[in-house]
């Protein structure tokens, strides 16, 4: 297997871990916990789009390594979903801690609401 | 059952994509790029003057997704500040009570400086190595988690964090709008010097764009900190 | 000069401004201007000749390098219904929210939310449309627990996790496109897709309409629909189903019908679109609360939207768009009534609300014309939009077309029976402790009952602006 096969199938894997956990648990914090991790995975799978062949980070310095150097764009759209995920995760933080003030229960299994 | 459900639903997608979409990820060994990146990279030294084309990308090709970035940050601290403003005490309360100790106090207040110093120095040489506004901004931030870690009165500014987060959102536009009713006509267009490459004052509007947004990052993180460990001074007031 | 990219810029310097404003009248001040400036501008694109798309680039950098905003006459109409529906509903929210809130901040979500509903209009870039995307979500989940009560912080959390899941389908559907195509703009996009592998165009497509159709509340991913709408601030269910949906409905069209036009999605997505009309009518007839019945009816209603979209027909998208149109007036009306049934009784139960339209005639009225306007009876705009809808169906020969039309019509005796059941109920008389309960200043307030008449206006006129009403879905 070549490199990128290899982060292909882990970033797949990393999404589907992620996303069973979020189909299977009760305790909301680890269902978020669950979307990091499928979060993680779409962020690897996007790095690894840019890969090249011994290809060296793209920035230009005075001694530059001769070759080539890897995509730039899948990088900076990393960026943007890393912080896209930080604004969530805080967001569905407060939100377990207010269910939590009012239910007394962080599992989905006492909560109206959230129980399927 | 719902592990039964889950298990079902996700080896379905398991299945779909290994059969669909693996196969076309078989030929994967490329040289060179072929998308748009090279193009960019091609173009970044002269166009933007960052030696840094990841930074180019994210302040300068991708501008308006940078600000749209600061937006998501801008909201859900505005999300936060909202919904947590109710949880005064009872729930983390107990958490941050305990005082970290003279020592532990003391060592996070002499680290604070370093930690902000750190912080500084990442966000001005975003164009030149890794990092930049984002992690700058958070390095900042972690030295005043630090302390509201250690030491249960701590009293933040928000006035003053407030207003910090203001300003900084507003000059993000305001440099966007120099740039629309500049020569170049397009908003947020790249139109101060570019200096000599590599050096520290070089690359134009990319180092001022990425102190902004460290200011609004920091800012933003602060508020949610302090929101969410109730370590500001006014709920601490009132819950009192 | 004008530029489109004004949408995006004033809301947010308004909604980053807002912030410092700590009293709630300047708070309010600020942004019923902003929402009036957008109107003006929005109005201004209205009137411009836009035959040729105007298209901006940001940094002066063209695409595929840079991003594209694009101005054409679909995103001049529905910036204009979407800044006069914002104002309409600050102006509502003034004596709709109760006063010791924080006001300012729930005005700055209200803010970024319109600004990212231009954002995801006017972008002619994958990423970027992602990006303002997850600023409507934020701001949407944000609104609807602004409610405060156990059963909005449960909606915004299922509405959160589920919406989350669909960002990252959508972000892995972004990587697929730019891995075959080598750029972000939409254009480019659809040529690649054109010639990739039929079965890897396949995959981006539908990872991306899963992804997007959360938030458009397409049939098997809207079960948020119900809980959110029916337990956020009626102002906000105004503006959710009013716009929100809508929006992110024909976005979402607009894109399949251009960047994955090499994928055939229309008759799956009809189907779809008539399972959401069977499905949120008959719940709609079971429920007992108001605002749950309208939010369900918002569920069918969006599939009778998708169904018209979808009939590959000029007529269908035309009679599509109108709907919409419609939809946004009567739907607003509904909740922004509804909100001050609640605020009046303090129940929300349909029950509780006998003998309201004799205490409060002139609300009553206005309720029961946007209620037959919806229903589509026939002085009214909702006429003229199912009419256009039905023999849309019926020309277009399309596959499903006549199983369409009949579901559609057994929609509509459904939403008839449910819209006269509460109509009837408002005008019966008061029975036990309804009698007391409702004493007391009774008609809405001023500035509520003129955002609700301008949304009834719509509602009862609009039939003159359908030749205005633009059904090009092209980049």
């Amino acid at each position: 297997m070549t490199v990128p096969q290899i982060l292909y199938v882990s970033a797949f894997l990393l999404i589907l871990i992620g996303l069973y956990s979020l189909l299977t648990q009760r305790n909301m914090i680890r269902m978020i916990i669950g979307l990091n991790i499928a979060d993680l995975g779409v962020n690897l799978f996007l790095v690894t789009i840019g890969f090249v062949d011994k290809g060296s980070a793209p920035i230009f310095r005075a001694q530059a390594a001769a070759g080539p150097m890897v995509d730039p764009v899948p990088q900076a759209l990393v960026l943007t979903s890393i912080v896209i995920g930080f604004g969530v995760t805080a967001l569905a933080l407060t939100l377990v801690m207010r269910l939590f003030v009012s239910h007394g229960s962080i599992d989905t299994a006492r909560i109206r609401g959230l129980k399927w | 059952m719902r592990k039964l459900i889950g298990i079902l639903l996700i080896g379905g997608f398991a299945f779909y994509l290994v059969t669909v979409g693996m196969g076309l990820f078989s030929a994967e060994s490329r040289s060179e790029l072929d998308s748009v990146g090279s193009e960019i990279l091609a173009t970044s030294p002269d166009l933007s003057g960052a030696a840094n084309t990841v930074t180019a990308v994210v302040v300068q090709y991708r501008g308006f997704d940078t600000l749209g970035e600061v937006t998501v940050l801008f909201v859900s601290a505005l999300g936060v500040g909202m919904l947590a403003m109710a949880i005064k005490d009872g729930l983390l309360k107990n958490l941050f009570d305990d005082n970290g100790g003279f020592v532990l106090q003391a060592g996070s207040l002499a680290l604070l400086p370093f930690i902000v110093l750190v912080g500084l120095y990442i966000t001005l040489h975003g164009h030149l190595s890794p990092g930049g506004g984002f992690p700058g901004g958070v390095i900042i931030a972690t030295a005043v988690f630090v302390v509201i870690l250690t030491s249960k009165t701590l009293s933040i500014p928000r006035g003053l964090i407030n207003v910090m987060e203001t300003l900084a959102g507003l000059g993000f536009l305001a440099i966007g709008f120099v740039g629309l009713y500049s020569p170049a006509q397009s908003f947020l267009a790249n139109i101060l010097p570019k200096g000599e490459f590599g050096s520290l004052l070089s690359a134009g509007f990319i180092p001022v764009i990425y102190a902004i947004v460290a200011i609004k990052v920091a800012s933003e993180l602060i508020n949610i900190i302090s929101k969410l460990t109730a370590a500001d001074s006014d709920s601490k007031e009132a819950a009192e | 000069m004008v530029s489109p990219i004004l949408f995006i810029v004033v809301p947010l310097a308004a909604a980053f401004l807002t912030v410092l404003v700590n009293r709630n009248a300047g708070a309010r001040i600020l942004a019923l201007l902003t929402a009036l400036t957008l109107s003006a501008l929005a109005w201004f694109w209205f009137r411009a000749d836009l035959s040729t798309p105007v298209s901006v680039v940001i940094a002066g950098i063209a695409p595929p390098m840079g991003i594209q905003l694009s101005m054409d006459r679909l995103s001049a109409a529905l910036a204009l219904l979407i800044s006069v529906s914002g104002l309409l509903v600050i102006l509502y929210s003034q004596s709709y929210l109760k006063s010791e809130e924080a006001q300012s901040k729930h005005y700055a979500v209200l803010l970024l939310l319109m600004a990212a509903s231009f954002g995801i209009l006017l972008t002619r870039d994958l990423f970027n449309l992602f990006v303002f995307y997850e600023i409507l979500c934020i701001s949407s989940y944000i609104l609807v627990a602004s409610e405060e009560t156990k059963a909005s912080f449960e909606a915004s959390l299922k509405y959160l996790l589920l919406g989350s899941v669909g960002s990252l389908f959508m972000l892995v559907a972004i990587g697929l496109a730019y891995r075959v195509s080598g750029s972000l703009a939409m254009s480019d996009i659809a040529r690649a897709l054109g010639k990739a592998d039929s079965s890897y165009a396949m995959l981006t497509a539908a990872l991306f309409v899963l992804g997007m159709g959360i938030e458009a509340a397409i049939f098997p991913v809207n079960t948020w629909l119900p809980d959110a709408h029916s337990s956020a601030p009626s102002s906000i269910s105004a503006v959710l189903s009013g716009f929100v949906i809508e929006l992110a409905l024909v976005v979402l069209l607009r894109i399949s019908m251009t960047v994955f036009s090499s994928v055939n999605l229309m008759l799956p997505l009809r189907y779809m679109a008539l399972a959401g009309i069977l499905i949120g009518e008959l719940a709609a007839f079971g429920q007992t609360e108001l605002k749950r019945t309208l939010a369900y009816s918002s569920m069918g209603q969006v599939g009778l939207m998708l169904f018209a979209l979808t009939l590959g027909t000029e007529a269908g998208r035309q009679a599509g768009m109108a709907h919409l149109v419609m939809h946004t007036g009567a739907k607003s009306v509904l909740f922004l009534i509804a909100g001050y049934f609640i605020v009046r009784t303090g129940k929300r139960e349909i029950k509780s609300y006998s003998g309201l339209g004799r205490r409060m005639p002139l609300t009553g009225v206005l309720f029961v014309i946007a209620a037959l306007s919806l229903v589509g009876v026939p002085p009214l705009f909702g006429f003229f939009t199912k009419f256009k809808i039905l023999s849309a169906a019926a020309a277009s020969g399309a596959t499903g077309a006549w199983l369409g039309i009949a579901v559609i019509l057994l929609g509509t005796v459904l939403e008839a029976s449910y819209l006269f059941r509460v109509a009837r109920t408002l005008y019966s008389d008061p029975e036990g402790e309804n009698v007391k309960a409702v004493k007391g200043r009774m008609e809405m307030d001023v500035p509520a009952l003129v955002a609700v008449f301008g949304f009834t206006l719509l509602v009862i006129f609009g039939s003159f602006l359908l030749p205005l009403i633009p059904s090009g879905l092209a980049l």
